[in-house]
């Protein structure tokens, strides 16, 4: 064998045993070049052995590395929070679109009010509309939109006077044009609005 | 091939007293428990197991003929069954390093060597995996022989040997770096 050996045969014949690689050996015996780099390997692992062993003598935490076991925690705390906010967020997430999904969509309960009383007409006891509520809906108009069909004037109005507990829609301007309605009564509440058919409160319908 | 350092023992160690042997292999024992945990306090709790189980083998018996042999398996097994059971600890303290750089001992290894090698040696020893640790450490530090080596570690030869090629040749890449 002419070619000179590379690291790695270096040390596959230094891991092996004296009778393995017969002609790697026999090379070595011829080659001084091969030979240096081969004591020269032995010498570094005896190094290493000694230099490891000292090592672990003087083991010890360092300072600085309480510090950083610190940070280290702190890290991990931090990292837990966010997979469990992000696990958290993903849910509902997917709790909303599987909702969206199955057919349901937000609807603010203002706005059902108002889709609900636009073509509803509220009367007193003995049938026609109370004036204090005229005054409501003229109210409000100064500071709202015109009143057109299917506004949200009306909600307004409700948020701002419990004591209106009435709504108007358009119909209310059209000249109680839908008498004879079950007509809807509401009350404010924290959700927005408690409502009820002016049957269930016992007025009668027109 | 490096040469085995193996302490000659000219008493047979079956006669020693339990206190004997404490002295005798304690801190080898220690040692050894560092150089595979990395941990020096983990260490002294798995070098203690290991002397609590030499009283428990000499109380039962039968007495093994070599204690350095016996004592060495049975630490390398602590240490393996310590890297199993805490791995949860072992990755919580995955940013605590661990060599103390003051290494005031004058000796002909520190005169040889730098300090940032030691250091250097040290850090490429610990990413080795703990095969790869075990046999460095049995073969080279314990002096013991491939056939040994594989007898206490269940391994063939080969696999001793292929798990010392690479050891040494990160190890060698680690020393040469810092030169």
């Amino acid at each position: 064998m002419k070619r000179c050996l590379d690291e790695n045969e270096l040390i596959r014949l230094w891991t092996a045993e004296p009778a393995e690689f017969p002609d790697l050996r026999a090379h070595l015996a011829q080659c001084s070049r091969c030979a240096t780099g081969y004591k020269q390997l032995a010498r570094d692992a005896g190094t290493i052995a000694g230099a490891l062993t000292v090592a672990a003598d003087h083991l010890r935490w360092r300072d600085r590395a309480a510090t950083h076991g610190a940070y280290v925690r702190l890290g991990n705390r931090r990292r837990t929070a966010v997979i469990f906010s992000g696990a958290a967020a993903f849910g509902g997430a997917a709790a909303f679109a599987l909702m969206l999904a199955l057919g349901w969509h937000p609807e603010r309960a203002a706005t059902r009010l108002a889709q609900a009383s636009a073509n509803s007409l509220v009367t007193n006891g003995a049938g026609n509309p109370p004036a204090s509520a005229g005054a409501v809906v003229a109210a409000e108009s100064r500071t709202t939109a015109p009143l057109n069909n299917g506004s949200l004037y009306e909600v307004d109005a409700i948020a701002r006077d419990p004591l209106a507990g009435l709504t108007y829609g358009a119909a209310v301007q059209a000249g109680n044009s839908n008498a004879g309605d079950d007509l809807l009564f509401c009350v404010p509440d924290d959700d927005g609005a408690i409502c009820g058919s002016s049957a269930e409160q016992g007025w009668p319908i027109i | 091939m490096a040469t085995p350092m193996r302490k000659p023992v000219l008493v047979p160690e079956s006669d020693f007293t339990a206190d004997a042997l404490f002295r005798t292999h304690q801190q080898r024992i220690v040692r050894l428990c560092r150089m595979l945990l990395g941990n020096p306090d983990d260490a002294d709790e798995v070098s203690q197991e290991v002397f609590l189980k030499m009283l428990g083998q000499r109380e039962r018996g039968p007495e093994p003929t070599d204690w350095r042999a016996w004592l060495t398996r049975v630490a390398i097994n602590a240490c393996h069954d310590r890297h199993r059971s805490g791995w949860w600890k072992w990755w919580k303290r995955d940013g605590r390093e661990l060599l103390d750089t003051d290494l005031t001992a004058r000796d002909t290894v520190h005169e040889a060597i730098s300090h940032e090698q030691t250091e250097a040696l040290w850090r490429s020893f610990r990413k080795l995996t703990p095969r790869q640790q075990e046999v460095f450490v049995l073969r080279q530090v314990e002096g013991w022989s491939t056939r040994e080596v594989a007898e206490s570690l269940s391994l063939s030869e080969q696999a001793v040997k292929l798990q010392l090629f690479r050891a040494m040749r990160r190890l060698r890449e680690a020393l040469r770096s810092e030169r």
